[in-house]
Parts: C-alpha cells; structure tokens; sequence
C-alpha cells in the first residue's frame, strides 16, 4: 500500500530533476549566461519600446546626423530623429524577423525532416535531393531573388529568410527521427496498430522538440544577420520602419562625416546576434552534455 | 573502387545539383515583375516599344519553351545576352569572375592564415589569457556580418589612418597595386573564416594532443614544436579542409556584401545589379557560374580530404 503513491510521484520527481540538471549545467556556463542576459536586454527593450524611448519614432530634433549630446545621447539620424529611439524600436524589428522566419524556417524543417526520416526509400531520396539543391546556393544570393520575386517589406523579408533557411535544421531533424524511428517506444506504438501519423504527432514529434529549440535559437541570429543584409542593400525593410540595416545603410552614405551613424546600429546587431548564438550554444550543451565534453568545453 | 571512381561518383551527384538550382533560380525568376523594358527607354516610355522588345528577347513565350532554350543554349556554352547592354553574358562575366576568384582566394587564404595559427595557439595555452583573447575575439567575427567588418575596416584603416585605398580595384589584378586595393575586403572575406578556423581548430588539437601517437611523439623527445607541426597539425588540418567545402557558398554571400561595401567589381555586384535591372539573362548566368564553382570547389575538397586523411582512400579502396 505504501508502494503505491511513491511510484505515481517517480516519474514526475524524475521529470522535476531533469529540468533541474538541466537549468545546473546551462548556468554554469557564463557565456550562456551572458547570451540568456543579452538576449533579455533586447527583447526587454523591443517590449518596453514606448516606455523607454526617450523621443517618439518620428520626431525631429534641431541637428541632422548630429554626434551624441546630452538632449540625444546616441546623436540624431539623416532626418533629425533621436538615433536611441529608433534603435529601441528596431529591436521590435529585428525580432519580430528573427522569431517570424525562424518560425518558418523550423516548420518546413520539422515536416520535411520528419517526412523524409520516417518514411524514407524514395520520399527521404527526393527530399533529400531537394534540399540538397537549396543546400548548395549561398543564402544571400537566394534571399536576394526571393525579395525581388515578391517586393521588398516587413513581411515579405520573413518569408524570404524563413523560406531560404530551412535546409540545415531539415538534415539535423531528419538524423534525429533515423535514431527516434528504432527506439523501442515507436516500435511498440506500430505494434499496436497506431497509424503512421499518430506515431510521427504522438512519439516522434515530442522528442524532436529540444534538438529543434536549440536549432531554432542559433538560427535566429542568423536570421536577423540575413535581414540586416537585405535592408542595407536597400531591398529589405523600406523606411520609415526602424530596421537597424537599413539604419546601417543610411549611415554608411555618411561613414566618415558621422560615423556614429554605423557603429551604433553595428552595435546593436552584433551584440544581439552574439546574444542568440551564445544562448543557442548554452542549450544546445545543457541538453546534450556528452557533445559539451566531446567539443572540449568551448 | 579506387578514389578517382569515387571522385567520379562525386563528381556526377553533383551535376543534377546545379541543374537543381538554374531550374529554382529560374522558376522564381518567372514570379519577378518586370522587365527592363522601361528602363532602357529612359525617360520617354513607348509602350508599342515595349512590346516590341518583350517580343524580341522571347520573354513572351510560355516558360517551358523559354527553359528549354535558355538549356539549350547553356550546353553549346552559350549564356545569352544581357537585355540592358546587349552584350554576351559570357563576356561581362568572365573578368568579374576573375576579381572575385582573385578575392575569395585571398580572402582563404588570410582566413586560414590567421585562424590555424591562432587556433593553435589556444589549444595549447588552454585556459589562459591567451586562449581566452582568441576564443572571444573568434566569437566576434562569427557574430559580426562581413559587411560590417568590412565598414569598420574601411573606417579605421582606410579613413582615419589612410593606409589603405576606401574603396574600388586596379584594372589589372597582375600588377602589385591591385594588392593595396584588396587587403581590406579581403580582410572582410577572412574574418569570419578565421573564426570558425580558429575555433574548429582548437577544439580538434584539445581532441587529439592527448592521443598515444602524440605522446609517442614526445617521448621520443622531439621538440614540442616539431610534434605540433608534423605530428599534430595534418590532423587539425582535416576539419578545416572539410569545413572549407560547407563555407564555400556562405563566403560567395558575403563576398556579395563586402564587393558592394568596396565598390569592388566581382560576380556578387554583378549579380545585385542584375536583380534591380531585371536583367534576366546576367541573373541566370551568374547562378549558373556560382553553382558550378561552388561544385569545383567541393570536388578540390574531395580531392584534398582524401590526401590528407589515408583513412578515406583505404576506405575507398575496400569498398
């Protein structure tokens, strides 16, 4: 009788416990740490936006590309306007096409992952094929003809990142589902007579879920790299928008009379880019400590 | 099966890759609006001119037959003409080709220049200040866009000290001035490179230095430098050689940026112009040439990877 609670608790404690190694052994790394504090900074700011800009998104002060002062501590951009201000407003931006086409880029990983991995024979060849043709076109170059397939906007940029982005995360997952198809739980599933979906939803999905969190976190620094690019080539985010690249590509017209103008925005970039790959790489070794030793602790 | 059949193997997987990407470059192209029709009419636009020109370039026809001659056209070496200047594809892109090759090598190289050294150099000093300097800055070029290595490089080295040329190229890449025009996009190109080279190479020595063969090295009592170079380094080599085929495409897209940054004439420019013009033919070709030479490019790692690690061509030769 005593039995019996304890071992309706177990799996839970157990569940509990995992969680708990798992929170252990990201904080000890101080640069995941330091990726988990950058990464607040700008979503913070991206949420706080209107209670933390000191000016309003379009007003013009009394200088044009005016160096940091006391009234605009990071100076004012080629329209008068309070640089601070818009660079916490594009954080909003910058997210909003970080976690938009990571969302995309994930998605279409999962089902052609999960696909090609399941099924395999002719579906894994063709899939595979496929993403192999994706796989060997430099990024830039695809997102570039996909902006001028469906016109450069906000929106338009996530579906071009998210739509070109998907094939690394596609080949990882699809590892990951060889290995989950000959656990011993998706055999029982099949032996049971559950369907091929309801055994793709039900028993492989769920196990992707930490491989694609950790795929999903790298990619989006990658994916707000990629905006950036777009933007300062002009066929990104069209203003007014506060895109911090197209904020970069204003200033670099005027690099050298305020170069204010490029680093702070750079800045900006870099550091929530650095943000995202630290927090990803935290993950990624909390989850799989085994790879954290075999990579020698970097 | 020897490593030449392997090779060929390879070398034949790879060509539905490239027609891969002409047909997903071209089946997105069918969805770009406009033509440069307008544009090369400048400011008077005759529609009847228009049409007349939509008809002459073909673009009036059904994809298919437009496909099949672009194809067709591609196997006699054929690329077409530019619809904006009129000259052969082929002949506007060979030199730019030359400029970025010129570029992307140069880039390699500094990339592996400074990343193996460095990478070294940590993983033998491990845990000092040493090793923490290069890890982080490491951390930084992966983090930094190369254009805005590239902008910072141009800001300091080019404006504020004056050493190098801004922007541009020479018009020969033989003479030793189109070297000084080179150094900071090159730069650019390597400081990404050099960050993964770095950190994959400090990892791989941290992996092997505690291995039998290594320790068999030093107990013979070679000098520590003698067992890095000869014993440890061909190994270290390997992940950087096989990285060096994954990071082809994504130098090709940042070779793109920094040749806009420094007004430097390659492919990557030609390409973005090509896009804002609609200049279908110059589009098409460019991808074509790029898909191709980021083929090459795996083969020579192919090629390579199988020198450096005999494990590969025993393998091959089971098989």
């Amino acid at each position: 009788m005593r039995q019996k609670p304890q071992s309706a608790i177990a799996p839970l404690e157990k569940e509990l416990s995992r969680t708990h190694r798992f929170i252990q052994r990201f904080l000890r790394r101080k640069s995941a740490v330091l990726g988990l504090i950058l990464v607040s900074l700008v979503v913070g700011a991206a949420i706080a936006a209107p209670l933390i800009a000191p000016y309003s998104l379009t007003e013009a002060g009394e200088s044009i590309n005016g160096p940091p002062s006391r009234l605009h501590p990071l100076g004012t951009d080629r329209l008068g306007r309070d640089l601070l201000s818009r660079l916490i407003y594009g954080a909003r931006v910058s997210l909003l096409v970080g976690v938009g086409a990571r969302s995309i880029s994930i998605i279409v990983g999962i089902v052609l992952g999960m696909l090609a991995g399941y099924y395999g024979g002719k579906v894994d060849i063709v899939l595979m094929r496929i993403t192999d043709v994706f796989m060997a076109f430099p990024f830039m170059l695809l997102a570039i003809l996909v902006v001028a397939a469906i016109g450069p906007s906000l929106q338009n940029v996530i579906i071009a990142v998210g739509l070109t982005g998907w094939t690394g995360s596609c080949r990882i997952l699809r590892g990951e589902v060889l290995r989950l198809r000959e656990q011993a739980y998706v055999e029982a599933g099949r032996v049971v007579g559950a369907s091929n979906r309801h055994i793709l939803v039900y028993h492989i999905l769920p196990n992707l879920v930490p491989v694609a969190v950790t795929l999903y976190t790298i990619g989006v620094g990658t994916a707000i790299l990629a905006e950036s690019s777009l933007s300062f080539l002009g066929l990104g985010i069209q203003p007014p928008t506060p895109s911090w690249g197209l904020q970069l590509s204003f200033g670099q017209m005027v690099v050298f009379s305020a170069p204010h103008l490029t680093i702070v925005p750079s800045l900006a970039i870099f550091s929530t880019v650095l943000g995202f790959n630290l927090l990803g790489d935290g993950l990624r070794d909390a989850l799989d400590p085994r790879e954290a030793t075999l990579r020698g602790q970097t | 099966m020897n490593v030449s059949a392997l090779l060929v193997r390879r070398a034949l997987l790879g060509l539905p890759t490239i027609a891969g990407i002409a047909l997903v470059v071209f089946l997105i192209l069918l969805v770009v609006p406009g033509t440069p029709a307008d544009l090369i009419q400048g400011e008077m636009v005759n529609p009847k001119v228009t049409e007349a020109l939509i008809e002459q370039w073909g673009l009036d026809q059904p994809p298919l037959i437009r496909l099949l001659r672009w194809g067709g056209s591609v196997l006699r070496f054929d690329l077409g003409r530019s619809l904006v200047t009129g000259r052969p594809v082929s002949e506007m892109l060979l030199p730019r080709l030359a400029y970025s090759v010129y570029l992307g090598i140069l880039g390699l190289a500094l990339g592996v220049a400074i990343g193996i050294p460095a990478g070294i150099l940590s993983a033998i000093r491990p845990n000092t200040w040493l090793d923490y300097a290069v890890t982080m800055v490491a951390l930084f070029g992966i983090s930094l866009p190369t254009f805005m290595i590239g902008l910072v490089l141009q800001l300091t080295f080019a404006y504020h000290w004056r050493i190098f040329p801004i922007s541009g190229a020479s018009s020969s890449l033989w003479d030793i001035q189109s070297l000084r025009f080179a150094v900071l996009p090159a730069l650019s190109v390597a400081g990404s490179q050099a960050a993964i080279n770095a950190r994959m190479v400090r990892t791989t020595m941290l992996e092997i230095i505690h291995e039998d063969y290594i320790r068999t090295a030093r107990s013979k009592g070679l000098n520590e430098i003698r067992v890095i170079v000869k014993h440890a380094l061909p190994n270290v080599l390997i992940p950087v050689v096989t990285l060096l085929g994954v990071y082809a495409k994504s130098i090709i897209s940042g070779l793109l940026l920094v040749e806009i940054v420094f007004s430097w004439p390659g492919t990557g420019r030609l390409f973005y112009e090509a896009v804002l013009q609609r200049d279908y033919p110059v589009i098409q070709g460019v991808a074509l040439v790029i898909a191709i030479a980021i083929y090459v490019v795996n083969l020579i790692v192919d090629l390579l990877y199988s020198y450096l690690d005999p494990r590969v061509r025993v393998e091959a030769e089971v098989q």
